[in-house]
Order: structure tokens, then sequence, then C-alpha cells
């Protein structure tokens, strides 16, 4: 029974406006990252101070072109031919003419 | 006088700089950004920032800007939007993308037309280039009932010695963004893409093509992408190549797209692939458009007639550069987005947002 976390399900439309969130945490308290977060942050003495020293530059302001997270490995994989991000993608595009007819003749 | 110094809205930090600039100035509020990079060992304005500030006040008539002698806080007073015909020189540490961009945001608000030409770096590492302003942001700001927008591209230049000149024309000039109905995902139809290259051997582009085609072709769709080879006089100051990737679909004239430009020593191959494998996370993560885009679209929407607009985008898409805007818009106008759950589709949101009845203050005077 102790595994059966209660986790609090937060409304995003609540969350984004609640000014006294970081922006960050409203992403990962949605999207229930937020235990993990609980946990790195109780035993963070040291890390203030670190955080105290070290310049806030790092942010990266502006970069909100949509890269992707994963490695060029893992991108490979994800979408080899015959996989099922593929072939869940597949199912946006519109198929030709010359493709259909193809698909007729496979199926018959 | 008096009332409009308490009522000054303070931001703080040099995030988000353009867009907050650009909200002040469409909402006619004074703003004061304070604690910019005051903790940095450089602190303060970056120039290309003082240079969108220069920007802003050749665009506008009446602006004031005060600069605090660190550097680390301004107050903005924005005038009204005037336009005209000028040019603008770019610093070379910045691509033209951060200067063009918040200028279509500002742009069909004018009182007279943008003819301006920027000078600058056309493409850089990180920002969007040229051909995707031209393919994802025109057709977008088309969709909001903005037409008429055209960006000629006269050189291109690339990192880091730049030398490219763009031309941004902005004909239709209308009171307020009319309100917009997205809440299907298109079907896409084909995938296209452009290839250039500046001051090096045109074989590049057609090994970038050829990389690309070996990534795209398991998606059964038809790929067309095509070369954009730049010579001589007008291909700028340095070498530099980079590809575009885009969709197109019968319905939407909205795209997925993506871009990149290579840095040193990065071989057309790895870049193509990449990019390519990037394209189809784009495509998966994304619901009407790609991340990038959804930004103009909720300014567009926060400051159409007085109705409700709904946009439909995927989960992925809200990161916290998203609800900083969000923040932002409701700072100035005092309006906040609703985001549903959509039954058509998983993973999907729809958001909500009433205009604010925005009324283009230069239009009613002139």
């Amino acid at each position: 029974l102790n595994n059966i976390q209660v986790k609090k399900t937060w409304d995003i439309n609540k969350l984004i406006y609640m000014n006294n969130i970081e922006p960050k945490d409203v992403i990962s308290r949605w999207r229930q990252e937020d235990d993990l977060d609980e946990e790195n942050m109780e035993p963070s003495d040291e890390d203030e101070e670190e955080d105290f020293f070290t310049k806030k530059e790092e942010k990266n302001i502006q970069e909100v072109n949509d890269k992707a997270k994963l490695s060029l490995e893992q991108l490979k994989e994800k979408w080899s031919s015959d996989s099922n991000s593929l072939l869940k993608l597949k199912k946006r595009f519109f198929l030709s003419a010359k493709q259909r007819i193809q698909l007729e003749k496979d199926a018959a | 006088m008096s009332n409009t110094a308490n009522s000054i809205i303070h931001f703080s930090t040099h995030e988000n700089f353009t867009s907050r600039l650009v909200l002040a100035t469409l909402s006619g509020k004074s703003i004061k950004i304070s604690n910019i990079r005051s903790d940095s060992l450089n602190p303060g304005l970056e120039d290309y920032e003082i240079s969108f500030l220069r920007l802003l006040e050749s665009i506008t008539n009446g602006s004031v800007i005060e600069i605090s002698y660190t550097g680390t806080s301004l107050i903005y007073r924005p005038g009204l939007i005037t336009g005209g015909s000028f040019t603008h020189n770019c610093p070379t540490n910045k691509s033209i993308s951060y200067f063009i961009i918040p200028m279509l945001l500002l742009a069909p608000f004018s009182k007279k037309k943008f003819s301006i030409i920027f000078n600058g770096l056309t493409s850089m590492k990180g920002e969007v280039g040229l051909d995707f302003i031209k393919w994802g942001f025109i057709p977008l700001m088309d969709k909001f009932g903005i037409k008429d927008v055209e960006l000629h591209t006269l050189k291109r230049g690339s990192y880091p010695n730049a030398g490219g000149e763009v031309h941004l024309l902005v004909n239709s000039l209308i009171a307020q963004p009319i309100t917009i109905h997205m809440l299907e995902i298109p079907n896409i139809s084909s995938i296209r893409g452009i290839a250039w290259c500046t001051r090096v051997s045109p074989s590049v582009v057609n090994r970038l093509v050829d990389s690309s085609r070996q990534v795209l072709r398991n998606t059964g769709c038809e790929v067309n992408i095509t070369t954009d080879v730049w010579r001589g006089e007008n291909s700028g100051k340095s070498p530099g190549f980079g590809l575009t990737l885009f969709t197109e679909s019968k319905k939407s004239q909205l795209r997925y797209i993506i871009d990149d430009v290579a840095s040193s020593g990065e071989t057309p191959e790895d870049l193509a692939e990449s990019l390519s494998y990037q394209f189809l996370e784009i495509i998966e993560n994304s619901a009407a458009i790609p991340r990038f885009l959804l930004d103009m679209a909720f300014i567009f929407m926060v400051i159409g007639k007085e109705d409700i607009g709904r946009f439909i985008i995927n989960k992925n898409q809200i990161d916290n550069h998203l609800v900083q805007l969000l923040r932002d818009i409701k700072t100035m106008f005092n309006t906040e987005f609703y985001f549903q759950e959509d039954d058509q589709y998983d993973d999907v949101l729809i958001a909500t947002c009433k205009g604010v009845g925005f009324n283009n203050a230069s239009k009613k005077i002139s």
C-alpha cells in the first residue's frame, strides 16, 4: 500500500497564473515530476550556496526553438522504418493516388 | 502625466526582452525592466538589445526610452506605431530574425506601411533563418488576416562576418487580427524544404538534400527539397549553409517547420540527418503549428476582436517560456488563456482566449 503515492493533480489553468511558482516548476508540477524535484530540493544547504556563487546567466533565454532532447542515436531508433512512432505519424500524412493504388494492389 | 508615472509596469531580467517591449507598444502601457544581467560579469543591455531599442524608436513616434547609467534597467514609454521606410543595420552577433519577428507583430497596426531594409546576419545557430520566417511566420499572419507581408532576400550573410541584406515589406494595415478557430490537426500532403549555401561549393546543397531524403523517405510521403545557391556579391562575407524543412497540407496554410545552419566543422550530412529526425519530432509534438510560432499566435489572439478565439496545441508545447509569456500577457492586457482538453485527439489542449478588442490607435487618427 505504501507504494501507492497520492499525487495532487494540478490544473494547468491555475498553475500558469500562480505567480509565486517559477515557470519551470509549473511545468514539472503539471507533468507530475514534482516528487523528484522535492527530493533534490531538500538536502540543498550546500547547493544553495553554490547557487549563490554561480552566475544565473546560464538560463539561455530566447532559445525557444523546438529542439529535441533526444540524442541522434535515440532519434534513429525511435524513427526507424517500422517503429511505432513512425507508424503513428504516418496516419497524419495523406497518401498520394499512386501510393493508394499500390496499397490496394498489396491488399489484393 | 502624474498618473502615468504610477502605472508603470515592472519586469525583471532580460528574459522575453523583445516580446515584453512588443506587448508594451501594442498595449500603449509604460514598462520598466530592471535587473538586466545585474549579476553577470558583463552587466546591462547587450548591443543587440540596444539596437532593438533603436529600431523600436524609429518605427514609433513619441516613444521615450530611458536607460540607467549601468544599463541594468530601462524605462520604456511607447508612442504610436508609425512605420515608414528606412534601413536598419543590425549588429553581427545576432541574427536579423531577432529584429524582424517583433516587427511582424507590430507592423500590421501601424499608421504607415513598413518597408525596412535590414543589414546583418541572415542565419545563426539556434535562431530561425529567413526561410523559416517566409514559410512559417508569414503564413501564420495570413491566417490572422494580415496579408501582403513580403520578405525579400537581397543578399544572404552567414556567420560570423554577415553582409546580408533583407527587405521587409508589410503592406496591409488592419485594425485588429481576426478571431481564429483552429481546432483540427491538418493532414500532411507533402514535405518540402530549402537547402541553401553561401560561399561554399554548390555540391553542399545536394549533399544536404540527399541525406535529408534518406531519413524522410521512411514517412512514405513525397519529399521535395529545392536548392538555393548564392554566389558572388550577394552571398555575404562568410561561407555557410543550412536547411529548412516544412510540411505542406491541403486544408491549411499553416506548416510544421524547422531549420538549422551549420556550425564550424559540421558536415552537410550530419546537419541534414539530425535536422530531419528533429523534424519528425516536431511533427509529432505539434498540433497546429510548431512551438516556435506559438508566441506570435497567442499574441495575435489576445489583441483580436472581443470574441473567443480557439487554438489547438500539443501538451508538450507548454514549456516555461510559454508560461512566462502568458504571465506577461496577463500583466499587460489583463487577459487569461484557458486550456481545455479535447475529445477528438489525445495529448492535445485547446487554448481559448477572449480578445481585448484592441484598436489600432494609429489608424483612428489618420
